[in-house]
């Protein structure tokens, strides 16, 4: 019997009424936003007037004055989303709001003089701030009523009548009392369009209101999600005043104010979406999502299309660089717009708790990334991407929730049997609503905790750049071309991961130390929501939560996403690939969209890393296998589609022979030469003694793969744990397997196991970097293991907690200890002598690999490799710098010890000697000749 | 296609063969480095360490060797003998009625001979001849309580006449094609008896008889079907069928035996007799409810398997039965191989001295842990997963049952037959397993003490031996010390009661025999 799904059925009359509501989303729509639009222009108009009225001095208390004002009304516009929604609420919050507003009002009034002092504001704008206090709240209810109750007319009254009456009003105050008749011509303008807005609310029969009421907790929620889009919209040009010196943060403030107009000119969209989508209205998404998209993209064009030359002449000489942050975070405020239309979206199908989850998220990690940020273009790129992380999240979260709904009829059925269509009992709105209702309860508050807690350690406390990374930054910055070119020669990696690097680099224009590891905290990140929902699909979602929790707190992603190399997308890429082989397993044959994501993302990978051949490799012995037993039953389908994935994958793969040849070529030649090669000069380092890979360090890459990288004594005390292992040996008896435990088993143990054997050869190859498509396997495996063998309701919660709290320790060890032999405090050791130093010093180091990493640390004096010719010594003596690292390193000591020396021999004098992690620097002072 | 792992397992056999293939190697490799001379470190504790090593090489050995006859698939049964006369004897002692009950009504309702059923009661009870005569069969007593169980039954003998015997305990309710799917290994005349598995229906809902039940599916999968394979099935007691002529040749039951059943197998083998093994759960009993339960069990098996071992010696068996037959009564000393394990690491804290010198940590684990892995896999692999860290537990746990019997059996201590409760009491009982808590409070002091004294690697190394023995014996001994917590923990979502008869029907088909009903409601007792 076969099964197939009942068509949709449309009448006629229904396709009318779809259209006439999309043409009456669309007017609607139009008329607010055009009176938004109107309302910006106005508002500049009155701005640019009040500039050249008003001396200096009065005008920035104004400014400051508005300032306050629009913080007001952007904490009191969170409501006005609620009650949109709901417009009921009005009648339920007016009281307590106008309340609320007049103790907020009195207390500000009566501490106008402090609060005067405190903000630099004058005492009449501290008053009058308190007055329109209780103005601010009402209106805020007021006008949500009006876009709730669906009074297009009304709202755009109301949204024109401010700019004009704040217009009328300075026309007559600014002359008799400055600055003071500005502000109170603002205060009166807000007092007015409220009394507009009362006034549209009376007027004629109101809509009747037919949409689920919002409890309080849900219109907190409301109110909550907007606040939070506000404040990714604004805190930015806070803080960067707070964090930049004065120049980058008026630069900023230039960009922001363009940002700011795209923003601007979008907000209303969500509010008149919300109550249409929340009562069913058809085509009112699309509607927003047009305009929307219509609006961003002209404001995008716009910026774009100015030329260069304009900027000094339309912001001033002093706003002359703007341009290259100009267009970046015009759309980053265009995604906003729109992510903001998806949130409305999502609170108008009662999900609000996923929009403040994603508000939350993206606040979050725009303020991590803005407390690291020292130039205008590192806040720029905070805000494009916790925007463009916003947007992804709403965008999907909107796509879940549109997802079509099992409904009466669209239920299954045999094919060949015609089905009558009884009309359902419930309403096809409610239906979509409680369908949309159980998708997300399976998007459990846990997993957003976990996503944030990842984003944050991964944020939070980093390291300088490494010796690798200084090496991939440097080739980043070249012509693509030539990029490629010197990969090929002197490097031992496929092109994917540069290339990103590059994009990324050459967009943002901008090499600092995270907008380097954007991509790998990118990727890093993934992982954590694709462990949950891969750990929900293969076996459940307690195992997705505790998967995702692991990734979240795991010591190697967590490194690995803070590195600017290919690992984290390894890592990704891995999880991907072997999600779609199990996925294509448990189908027969498997489906389509599967064995595209297998195919490409093998690719990805092959381009990506190449010792991702070991997994793929055992990916495809798994098929095989697979394949001749479905061959043996009969079954060609498998083997069909697999021979096709294989065939693609090998042509897409076809054309990186040249550069794996080029780069072979390389490799035989430098081992033939010099000790390494540019690709991962400080590869060698990181690895374990030489000698033949042993039990040891079995233990020691499974301790880094779970627990991270430590010192070398705790490694020998981890190390000596082991009976531990019996304990999980014993512990596994008898415990089921799934298919997926064994592959994934079989696809994270045997790529290590191979190069262990070839370590007995090549002993630097039996190390963790080389099989990191390990790491996110075993840790799906841990997941499973700790989600599945506990059985009691307190070993069920505490078994996860104990082994994520492990691993916390591990990343806590890892990151904050610096006898970590991995970690190498090239930072530190340069800003050490930045300090010191002036233009006539010099810096002397070895070894030579450290060149890139010491120009990418440039403390702003010439860099000489130790044994090379030292500029003459000027007149007035200079200080010399010598900086060793990777003394374990053969010669390396040799070579300092040899340049400490020669400049002690010639009179030099040690005046201080710093040590960082893995680093030494020694300042000497020389006489001038 | 794969055969589906049913309540006792079936491994595939060719995977067995290359885990043991490999942990034949892996012990090679292992030995090697350990039987060299430089690796004696104190002669003492080495001399330990290598005689626990070996014995437990032996078993593996034996176990290799078991498992690798057992084919797995099941042959198919000899055509049932419709027109024989069987007697179906229920010993009984003290057990109540509502446990005995369902095993009479059981056994009347058997399919496949002419049946009669006697319960053979030594308890003397009014209530049992009452029920004895609901449920419609015959009520036997005697005068003279001696001999125990084996007395029991063969008083009975003497007093019935079929031509074959069946024995079950009574708490094991057999299936109503019971006789229909053993009596046609009896057509051939040579053979003694057909055992069938025993299997604990209250491993569903209690943990001790869970973990017991695990221990029994090992031996009742792979190691019985590779014994019977091999000949050498002994009889274990219950959910057997005799043929009459064969116990009379030997004088029925041995009544001076703790285990009477294993000395009768020799018994039998000895006069030429042959076994036969059906290994399909035929039949659903009690396991001990508890851990007082399940330490008389196993003592009494301890001392009656160790006692035997004179009788084993002087037995005129085949080689290969007398083999498989030793090892089964040895397995009954590896109790002082666990307490050597645990000792040596609170020896090595608490004096420095270690048995193995002169090696490096990381060449112990090189040579040790694929010997380990592999021996682990094995047993995973032969049992089919049904042996479980929690089998194993309770077995290390009890490792001082095993030292106890085997000392009484030295000092030729007699023993009493104890029959095993059937219900258990639920409550906490750390006296039935205070030499475990012993251990663990040694264990515990010295990994304190030897932490307190030193961090070294080689500290942190033997304290981490003893927190593994420590969870262990703990997991072990936890239910004698929480086991209403426990037994709660146990039934959560698992499957109770009859639901396991349907598992069993299906995986070895008894439904498909014509006639017979897809689901028998067989009463949980």
């Amino acid at each position: 019997m076969t099964a197939t799904s009942a068509p949709a059925l449309t009448t006629p009359r229904e396709r009318i009424k779809r259209g006439l509501d999309v043409v009456q989303a669309a007017r609607h729509q139009g008329l607010v936003t055009t009176a938004q639009l109107i309302a910006g222009v106005g508002n500049l108009a009155v701005t640019l007037v009040l500039i050249r009225v008003l001396p200096p001095g009065e005008y920035a208390g104004f400014v400051a004055f508005v300032a306050a004002y629009v913080l007001l009304r952007a904490v009191a516009a969170g409501a006005t989303a609620a009650v949109a929604l709901d417009p009921r609420l009005h009648g339920r919050f007016a009281p307590r709001a106008l309340g609320l507003g007049v103790a907020v009002g009195v207390l500000v009034v009566a501490a106008s003089g402090a609060l005067a002092s405190v903000t630099g504001l004058s005492v009449p704008a501290v008053v009058t701030l308190g007055a329109v206090a209780p103005g601010a709240a009402a209106m805020a209810l007021a006008r949500g009523r009006l876009y709730g109750e669906e009074r297009a007319l009304g709202t755009a009254a109301t949204l024109v009548a401010e700019p004009l009456a704040r217009a009328l009003v300075a026309l007559l105050l600014v002359p008799l009392f400055g600055a003071t008749g500005a502000v109170i011509a603002v205060g009166a303008a807000g007092y007015l369009a409220l009394a507009s807005a009362l006034l549209s609310a009376r007027r004629g029969p109101s809509r009747p209101v037919d949409v689920p009421e919002l409890t309080n907790r849900g219109s907190a929620a409301v109110a909550s999600a907007f606040l939070l889009v506000a404040v990714v919209a604004s805190q930015d040009v806070v803080l960067a005043n707070r964090l930049l010196p004065g120049g980058e943060a008026g630069t900023l403030a230039a960009v922001a104010t363009l940002g700011g107009a795209a923003y601007f000119a979008t907000a209303t969209i969500p509010l008149v979406l919300m109550p249409r989508s929340a009562r069913g209205g058809r085509g009112s998404m699309a509607v927003a999502v047009s305009l929307t998209v219509a609006l961003s993209l002209a404001a995008v064009a716009a910026v774009a299309a100015v030329p260069d030359a304009w900027y000094p002449l339309l912001l001033g000489e002093a706003y002359g660089g703007v341009q290259t942050l100009a267009l970046p975070y015009v759309s980053a405020m265009a995604a906003l717009g729109l992510a903001q239309v998806l949130l409305a979206q999502l609170c108008a199908v009662r999900r609000p708790g996923v929009a403040v989850g994603l508000g939350a998220l993206a606040a979050t990690v725009q303020l991590l990334l803005l407390l690291g940020a020292q130039t205008a273009g590192d806040v720029v790129t905070a805000t494009v991407v916790s925007c463009a992380l916003l947007l992804a999240g709403a965008g999907t979260a909107t796509w879940l929730t549109a997802r079509p709904v099992a409904t009466p009829a669209g239920r299954l059925v045999p094919a060949g049997i015609d089905v009558a269509v009884e009309p359902p009992s419930v309403s096809q709105q409610a239906l979509d609503v409680a369908a949309r209702r159980r998708f997300f309860s399976g998007v459990p508050w846990l997993l957003l905790a976990a996503v944030v807690t990842g984003v944050t350690l991964r944020l939070l406390v980093t390291r300088g750049i490494w010796v690798d990374e200084a090496i991939s930054i440097r080739q980043a910055q070249q012509p693509w071309l030539e990029m490629i070119a010197q990969l090929r020669e002197f490097d031992v990696h496929p092109p994917l991961y540069h290339s990103v690097l590059w994009l990324v680099v050459h967009l943002t224009g901008s090499t600092s130390e995270w907008v380097v590891r954007l991509p790998s905290l990118v990727a890093g990140t993934a992982l954590i929501p694709l462990f949950y929902v891969m750990g929900r699909d293969l076996w459940d979602r307690r195992t997705g939560l505790v998967a995702a929790w692991l990734v979240a707190v795991s010591p190697a992603a967590v490194w690995y996403a803070q590195e600017a190399r290919m690992y984290a997308f390894w890592m990704l890429g891995t999880t991907l690939v072997a999600w779609a082989q199990l996925r294509i397993q448990r189908h027969g044959r498997g489906r389509l969209a599967d064995w595209s994501v297998f195919t490409v993302s093998s690719v990805a990978l092959m381009y990506t890393q190449w010792f991702t051949v070991l997994p793929l490799v055992v990916h495809h012995l798994v098929f095989a296998v697979f394949a001749v037993r479905q061959a043996r039953g009969g079954q060609w389908g498998l083997v069909r589609r697999w021979s096709s994935s294989v065939l693609v994958s090998l042509a897409a793969v076809a054309p990186l022979v040249p550069l794996l040849l080029g780069q072979i070529g390389g490799v035989k030649s430098v081992t033939a030469g010099s000790a390494a090669i540019a690709g991962q000069a400080g590869a060698a380092n990181s690895q374990m003694a030489a000698g033949n890979p042993d039990a040891y360090a079995v233990i020691a890459n499974a301790v880094w793969a779970l627990w991270g990288y430590h010192a070398a004594s705790a490694m020998v005390l981890l190390g000596a744990l082991w009976p531990l292992m019996l304990l999980l040996a014993f512990a596994a008896l008898g415990r089921g397997r799934s298919r997926a435990v064994v592959v994934l088993g079989l696809v994270a143990l045997l790529p290590p196991l191979l190069l262990f054997a070839i370590g007995f050869e090549r002993r630097q190859f039996f190390e963790l970097r080389y099989f990191t498509s390990t790491v996110p396997l075993l840790l799906l495996l841990v997941a499973r293991l700790v989600a599945s063998w506990p059985r009691g309701p307190v070993t069920r919660v505490v078994v996860p907690v104990v082994v994520a709290a492990s691993l916390m320790a591990g990343l806590a060890d890892q990151q904050l200890n610096h006898s970590n032999p991995r970690t190498y405090d090239f930072r530190g050791a340069a800003a050490w002598i930045d300090d010191r130093a002036d233009g006539d010093d010099v810096l002397l180091y070895a070894p030579g690999f450290l060149h890139d990493e010491l120009t990418y640390y440039s403390a702003g004096i010439p860099i000489v490799q130790v044994g090379t010719q030292l500029p003459p010594t000027p007149a007035g003596g200079r200080t010399v710098f010598v900086l060793g690292s990777f003394f374990e390193r053969e010669g390396v000591s040799a070579q300092v010890g040899s340049a400490l020396s020669q400049l002690k021999t010639s009179g030099a004098r040690l005046v201080a000697r710093h040590e960082t992690a893995n680093v030494t620097v020694w300042q000497y002072e020389v006489e001038g000749p | 296609m794969s055969p589906e792992a049913g309540p006792l397992g079936v491994p595939r056999p060719a995977r067995v063969r290359i885990a043991v293939a490999a942990n034949a190697v892996a012990a090679v490799w292992y030995f090697a480095w350990l039987l060299h001379p430089d690796r004696i470190g104190n002669p003492w504790l080495y001399a330990l360490l290598l005689a626990a090593e070996a014995f437990n090489l032996v078993q593996a050995a034996g176990f290799w060797w078991t498992v690798l006859h057992d084919r797995g698939q099941q042959q198919p049964s000899p055509k049932p003998m419709p027109t024989s006369r069987v007697d179906v004897l229920v010993p009984r002692y003290d057990e109540p009625e509502d446990v005995v009950g369902p095993v009479l009504q059981a056994a009347a309702a058997m399919r496949g001979a002419t049946v009669t059923v006697y319960l053979l009661d030594d308890g003397d009870s009014l209530e049992m001849e009452l029920l004895a005569a609901q449920c419609g069969v015959r009520y036997l007593t005697r005068e003279h309580h001696e001999g125990a169980k084996a007395g029991n039954i063969n008083a009975a003998l003497a007093r019935t006449d079929g031509e074959f015997v069946v024995v079950f305990d009574c708490d094991h309710v057999p299936h109503p094609d019971f006789l229909v799917r053993t009596l046609g290994h009896l057509s051939d005349p040579r053979t003694a008896f057909v055992q069938t598995p025993q299997y604990y229906t209250n491993a569903d809902r209690n943990p001790v008889a869970a973990a017991a039940s695990s221990q029994q599916a090992l031996f009742f999968g792979s190691i019985a079907r590779g014994k019977a394979a091999l000949g050498a099935m002994f009889c274990c007691g219950t959910n057997v069928v005799f043929r009459r002529a064969a116990l009379e040749s030997v004088g029925g039951f041995p009544e001076r035996s703790l285990t009477e059943d294993f000395e009768l197998s020799i018994n039998l083998q000895e006069r030429g007799w042959r076994t036969a093994y059906v290994p399909e759960v035929l039949a659903h009993g009690l396991g001990p409810q508890d851990m007082a339960g399940y330490v008389s069990q196993q003592l009494r098996w301890a001392r009656g398997c160790l006692s035997a071992l004179g009788r084993l010696a002087r037995a005129t068996l085949p080689l290969r039965v007398k083999a498989q037959y030793l090892l089964s009564s040895l397995y009954f000393l590896s109790g002082w191989t666990a307490l050597i394990y645990m000792s040596l690491p609170v020896v090595r804290i608490l004096t420095g001295e270690q048995p193995v010198a002169a090696a490096t940590a990381d060449a112990f684990l090189l040579h040790f842990a694929p010997y380990f892995a592999l021996a682990l896999t094995t047993v995973a692999v032969a049992g089919a997963g049904t042996y479980r860290f929690a089998a194993f537990a309770v077995a290390t746990a009890s490792f001082w049952i095993h030292v106890t019997a085997a000392l009484m059996t030295l000092a030729r201590r007699r023993g009493s037959f104890v029959v095993t409760p059937k219900t258990g009491s639920g409550s906490w009982q750390p006296l039935s397993v205070w030499p475990a808590l012993l251990a663990m409070l040694v264990l515990l002091l010295s990994a304190a003490w030897g932490l307190a004294r030193s961090q070294d690697a080689g500290m942190v190394n033997n304290v981490a031996f003893a927190v593994m023995h420590l969870s262990v014996l703990g997991t072990g001994v936890a239910w004698a010390l929480r086991p209403a917590a426990l037994a709660r923990r146990a039934a959560a979502g698992l499957p109770q009661g009859d639901s396991r008869w349907r598992s069993t029907v299906d995986h070895h088909g008894i439904a498909a025999v014509k006639g017979a009903p897809s689901r028998e409601p067989v009463p949980a007792p």
